[in-house]
């Protein structure tokens, strides 16, 4: 019998139950009665950052976007591709990859078991040919191109590139037409062999579906693959300063008005687990007093027709690098940056508004409730959390636990203009 | 497999109709207030705009940031506004959505009182000077719905979409844009938009639908209740929409280029079918459209993605009350005339009936898995109910689904010998600028 791990939350009476495999691989399942929809992931922790490692001592560099490619690529079997199946089954099939995961899910209401059966063969199967990398150049180039034309994700790429340095977070995941043209058959394999070890993946289903039946359902269908011991893998991450690269970033594109996204690059990173969902929490709470919908910076801003309802701000996180935006569409791109800097100034300097304090809380665990009744939100939630060593039922917990001290200390050592980055899209 | 998921729709005095639909699925109860008007030149900028000034304040809580605070106490209630259009109706959504309180660890009334802000934004908005809406907040929110209409431009492919179905229908009123005209926003008067609002409350029909983990008879007492404080209503319905025409007339299809900066080109092609939600053929028309775009097995996907690498995005998609049929496609600038000439031979491929059979089942499939899911979605449900409403006919999902379920390919030949091309719409870079003139 291999030990069953139950996350549970006994207020929002939800649980997730995880299990390794024999294989390494590690299944968790939560399970929603009622819902139509069943819906898999199998997400390998290899993102768009993972371009230089060690494998069993010796170093690798890949092209930037290589994760990204394979994804596209595992798709391809010898007679066709795996969406075939997929439409056969009528299951809707799909991946992603982001800095740190890649991801291959499905979606159905019928025909679960066997989807899910598909989704582990192809996975674990790989089926590369020169030709179709090629043509596959070709694909990727306009999946490039039409993110070019995106000013919303060009402003974020170009923030990455002033706040880092020499952190690979610096590189589009799909990496450039460039290095994406570089990309060989040897080198993929290279990736696949290293990263899509099962001791390094986690599949997670959700639906109104049964823990047992799906563990039972996926040992069985990896018992068909025989994987060697799993390799010693070391990510190979530069030195990155605290500080930012550049302070400021300024290009123009076809777009009715500026756009500004301004960073704070948190130089206080290495954490994960229950430390990291504190700071988390922690940071959702000070930027929903100082900026959220109901404070008086934001409603001064509005007021004064500084934002509008695109404003929005974001903690994103992971293990070596995590930041704070502050993102939206403005007529003044300098009064956006002043108003809020002189608003975090402001912040600093007072002690903190109690009566917010409880409010804020109280709102993010109605919002917290919400989340629950997507599975697609739920899953997408669950594996950037469980990556990272996170629980998606903590936040509640850890939310009534902060103090005001912490809240104030995290304002201080943050959101400092050192730390700070600008990136403005402007109309040509 | 059949979805046990239906609205039970109770009439309230005053003309409002309330549409309940339990589910202890879901963790809150959402409640949307849909008003339904005639899409038109003359109205279609001050409809749009006063969703958004309404949702400043209430004559209760006049002020945005207590209002703010207030949803924020009912544990991160959300209140939403939006604005859509079916054909030639404009939908104005007003939307409050609560957590089960169970779930927060709470006794209060969340519903309840989620509703009476809901009713009191609608009905009872924030009063300024000689009994008109707010000024500033008006003056702000047109400047803010200029914003908004001109941001449209910052999406490329939504922007060709857009230019499309201009050039389609010119100075028809079905090419307005549901956020209305940017030219007409500077003459738009706080008094206006108190009449538009006097207007819309007193003669619009209103339905509330209420989703979520609640309880339906006392959803019922919770709406009627806060629902008497409104006085009585004559609903005067919209005109019922009569559809856009299978003809695209003479000196079609025609063809649109224009230049801009940018590093893709975004082509949109547009359709007429002359068929719509209530017709015989709708069902084999959605299974045309499957066959020809909306999927990743589907021929458009195969043919200008996967064999000729011509595209990332490639896409149909079909509107129910329209029946207006879209294809759109990311391609380098150059591509442009070999990827009219795909789509195109891939639609008379259907016409023909020149369909695999696992091109016919994975679509039937893909269908049915599409209408199944829309239980978990309440927002989908809401969209289906109304589209039916504006098209005038009684249809469930699990009827559609039935009928769909039962094309054959016959059918699916001759539903696409229907669809015909009215204007392909080109956004290229500057580079490739068309000559003048």
């Amino acid at each position: 019998m291999r030990d069953r791990l139950v996350i549970r939350s006994e207020h929002l009476r939800e649980q997730v139950v995880c299990e390794r495999l024999d294989s390494g691989l590690e299944v968790c399942t939560c399970s929603k009665p009622g819902f139509a929809k069943k819906y898999a992931l199998l997400a390998t922790r290899y993102g768009s950052n993972d371009v230089r490692f060690r494998v069993n001592g010796a170093e690798v560099d890949t092209p930037a976007g290589i994760a990204h490619f394979l994804e596209h690529k595992l798709f391809e079997e010898e007679e066709g591709s795996i969406d075939d199946v997929f439409a056969e089954l009528g299951a809707y099939s799909n991946a992603f990859t982001n800095y740190n995961t890649t991801a291959y899910l499905f979606s159905c209401t019928d025909e679960f078991e066997r989807s899910l059966k598909t989704l582990v063969d192809f996975v674990y199967r790989p089926h590369f040919t020169a030709e179709s990398v090629e043509r596959e150049k070709d694909i990727i180039e306009q999946e490039i191109r039409m993110g070019d034309d995106q000013p919303g994700w060009q402003i974020v790429s170009e923030l990455m590139k002033s706040m880092y340095h020499a952190h690979p977070v610096r590189h589009d995941i799909a990496g450039t037409v460039e290095s994406v043209r570089a990309i060989s058959v040897d080198v993929l394999n290279k990736c696949y062999s290293t990263f899509y070890h099962p001791s390094n993946m986690t599949l997670f289903a959700v639906g109104d579906i049964e823990h047992g039946r799906v563990v039972d359902l996926v040992a069985g269908e990896m018992e068909r693959f025989t994987h060697g011991p799993a390799p010693e893998v070391e990510r190979v991450r530069p030195f990155e300063p605290g500080t930012v690269a550049r302070a400021r970033h300024t290009r123009k594109m076809a777009v009715s008005r500026p756009l500004v996204c301004m960073g704070f690059k948190d130089a206080d990173v290495g954490y994960a687990g229950e430390k990291l969902s504190r700071k988390v929490v922690t940071c959702e709470i000070l930027l929903s007093i100082l900026a959220g919908r109901s404070s008086d910076l934001f409603m001064s801003m509005y007021n004064d027709g500084i934002i509008d309802t695109s404003f929005s701000w974001d903690y994103s996180f992971d293990r070596d690098y995590a930041m704070v935006t502050f993102d939206g569409r403005t007529p003044e791109p300098e009064a956006f940056v002043q108003r809020l800097v002189d608003g975090i100034g402001q912040f600093r300097r007072t002690a903190l508004d109690l009566e917010a304090f409880e409010r804020v809380r109280r709102m993010l665990a109605g919002t917290w409730v919400r989340e629950f009744n997507s599975l697609e939100a739920i899953t997408y939630q669950f594996i950037d959390y469980h990556f990272l060593d996170m629980s998606i039922f903590d936040r509640v917990r850890i939310a009534s636990s902060v103090t005001e001290q912490e809240v104030k200390a995290m304002a201080e050592k943050l959101l400092n203009e050192p730390n700070m980055s600008v990136s403005v899209v402007m109309p040509a | 497999m059949t979805l046990q998921h239906r609205f039970s729709t109770t009439q309230l005095d005053g003309g409002t109709k309330l549409h309940v639909l339990v589910d202890n699925k879901f963790k809150t109860t959402a409640a949307t207030l849909v008003l339904q008007t005639t899409l038109s030149r003359d109205s279609v900028t001050r409809n749009a705009l006063l969703p958004r000034v309404i949702r400043r304040g209430t004559a209760r809580i006049p002020d945005t940031v207590q209002l703010e605070r207030r949803l924020e106490e009912l544990f991160g209630a959300s209140l939403d506004v939006g604005v859509s259009k079916k054909g030639l109706r404009q939908l104005l959504a007003f939307q409050v959505e609560v957590a089960e309180p169970a779930y927060v660890d709470s006794e209060q009334r969340l519903f309840r009182e989620g509703m009476e802000l809901l009713r009191d934004m609608v009905f009872q908005p924030a009063l300024g000077s000689g009994g008109a809406l707010r000024d500033d907040y008006v003056e702000q929110e047109k400047e803010n719905l200029r914003r908004l209409i001109e941001s449209l431009i910052d999406d490329k492919q939504a922007w060709a979409m857009r230019r499309c179905i201009e050039e389609m229908f010119h100075n028809d009123d079905i090419a307005l844009f549901k956020y209305g005209r940017a030219e007409d926003i500077s003459n738009i008067s706080a008094a206006d938009m108190k009449a538009c609002h006097g207007q819309l409350v007193s003669s619009c029909p209103i339905d509330v639908f209420v989703v979520g983990a609640c309880d339906e008879q006392s959803v019922i007492d919770d709406v009627t209740a806060v629902f008497s404080s409104v006085g009585p209503r004559v609903p005067v319905p919209p005109s019922p929409w009569q559809g856009c025409g299978a003809d695209p007339g003479p000196n079609r299809p025609r063809f649109v280029v224009e230049a801009m900066d940018v590093n893709q080109g975004n082509l949109v092609m547009g359709f007429r079918t002359g068929l719509r939600m209530s017709e015989r053929n709708w069902p084999a028309l959605m299974v045309a459209n499957g066959v020809f775009g909306r999927y990743s097995h589907s021929k458009l996907f195969q043919v200008v993605r996967e064999r000729e690498a011509l595209a990332y995005s490639v896409w149909s998609m079909l509107d129910p009350t329209t029946g207006l049929l879209w294809v759109t496609a990311g391609i380098d600038f150059e591509a442009k005339d070999r990827c009219v000439e795909l789509v195109q031979e891939e639609l008379e491929a259907v016409k023909r009936g020149n369909v695999r059979r696992v091109e016919l089942d994975n679509t039937l499939k893909g269908l049915a898995r599409d209408f199944a899911v829309m239980a978990d979605h309440p927002g989908s449900l809401i969209d289906f109910a109304l589209e039916a409403e504006v098209n005038n006919v009684e249809l469930s999902i699990d009827e559609l689904s039935r009928a769909v379920a039962a094309v054959t390919l016959d059918d699916v030949a001759h539903a696409a010998s229907s669809v015909s091309l009215d204007t392909v719409y080109f956004l290229t870079g500057e580079e490739d600028r068309p000559d003048e003139g």
